[in-house]
């Protein structure tokens, strides 16, 4: 007997969506601002996070949760700068996702933790789709790779609320147009913020750098606001 | 390839959702895909083949994908309209102040779902597939 068409109404990520909210809320209540770096593979998101912990080290309790497919040679780079790192191997799995963020906590979460950087798995397609509880995602984008991107993959861009790009160094070997691909990128995501930055001279990462520590500063903030009972925005949307 | 990852959550709600059904079988699985969700709805259906055979009611499940393109509101001119190409921005005026009321979607819309008629009615148990509450959104 076959039945009629029943509703069911269930987001197929819903599993992953509460975990993703019970990490949102742990990082609410103490205070944590919790920042997901994307990009595609080589666009350099470990040489990005090695000259940002570099000059973050000894003004913020940080924590690193780094994603790959399958090996551990990003969390040696990352563990020289003091700051507790802990690998995520995905054994082949395309993305992180809320439960292996879940799962592998325990190695950086310590209580006075006031910054949670997730670098996820080098690729613009998987990663969209999974919340990890961040308060915002920053998507790097290389001015090796195509100006174009955006428009080939919106739904990365849609849900980052920062641009970083990389390799402003070589601006010029190619086509890559900086002013095209922010246009394409603010096409889909208007308010997105953006930083030009290049590891090898240096240029923008102390601006980047200062814009994660007065967020780190407005979420701990928000959260003393709302212990102390004062009204108002309780934090990140 | 994150599709398999999708695809295998949908077999999971289909037969939690069965299970509590008292259903015996999954006819038909209906998902709706928003243009903006970031899967490939090919590589969905190609990934549901294998994604089925590991639950047992599921095994000869039909997925039906229903496509959402995405649609947004400009609150200056008061209408929903499709976007211009590759942005959110307002069909009409090309404002970029809008806002999106369609395309992130993906969710599992309906169930089609078959009881054994057995005879003494020991398998077959009345009701419908419990309404699932959905979480809360994920952030942008
Ligand atoms: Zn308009």
């Amino acid at each position: 007997m076959t039945q009629p068409t029943e509703p069911v109404r269930s987001r197929v990520l819903s599993r992953n969506d509460e975990l993703a909210a019970a990490l949102r809320s742990r990082w609410q209540r103490r205070g944590v601002f919790c920042l997901n770096l994307v990009s595609s593979p080589g666009a350099g998101k470990t040489t990005l996070l090695e000259r940002t912990l570099e000059r973050l080290s000894g003004r913020v309790k940080a924590g690193v949760l780094v994603g790959d497919l399958a090996t551990e040679r990003d969390a040696e780079r990352l563990s020289r700068f003091g700051f507790p790192v802990r690998q995520i191997v995905t054994g082949g799995v395309c993305h992180l996702d809320a439960a292996m963020v879940t799962a592998h906590l325990e190695a950086v979460d310590r209580p006075d933790l006031e910054l949670l950087f997730l670098e996820n798995v080098g690729n613009l397609v998987c990663p969209a789709s999974y919340d990890l509880g961040q308060d915002v995602s920053a998507v790097l984008l290389s001015t090796t790779e195509g100006d174009d991107k955006p428009l080939k993959y919106p739904t990365i861009f849609r849900r980052s609320g920062v641009m970083v790009v990389t390799k402003m160094d070589l601006l010029g070997a190619s086509d890559f147009d900086v002013d095209r691909a922010v246009g394409h990128a603010r096409g889909i995501q208007p308010g997105l913020r953006v930083f030009f930055t290049s590891c090898r001279t240096g240029a923008g990462i102390d601006e980047w750098t200062h814009w994660i520590l007065q967020q780190v500063e407005a979420k701990r903030a928000a959260t003393e606001e709302v212990a102390a009972g004062v009204p108002g925005r309780a934090g990140a949307d | 390839m994150h599709e398999l990852s999708i695809a295998l959550e949908i077999a999971r709600i289909a037969d939690e959702s069965a299970v509590r059904a008292g259903a015996a079988r999954v006819v038909r699985v209906q998902v709706s895909v928003g243009e903006l969700s970031g899967v490939d709805p090919d590589a969905l259906a190609f990934a549901w083949e294998a994604a089925r055979a590991g639950w047992s009611r599921c095994q000869n499940a039909r997925l039906e994908l229903c496509w959402i393109e995405l649609r947004v509101f400009c609150p200056q001119c008061g209408v929903e309209t499709d976007p211009r190409p590759h942005s959110v921005a307002c069909g009409r005026c090309g404002s970029l102040r809008t806002r999106v009321v369609a395309g992130k979607e993906l969710d599992v819309v309906s169930l089609e779902v078959e009881r054994d008629d057995a005879a003494d009615g020991a398998g077959a148990q009345p009701g419908t597939v419990a309404q699932r509450r959905t979480g809360g959104r994920p952030a942008e």
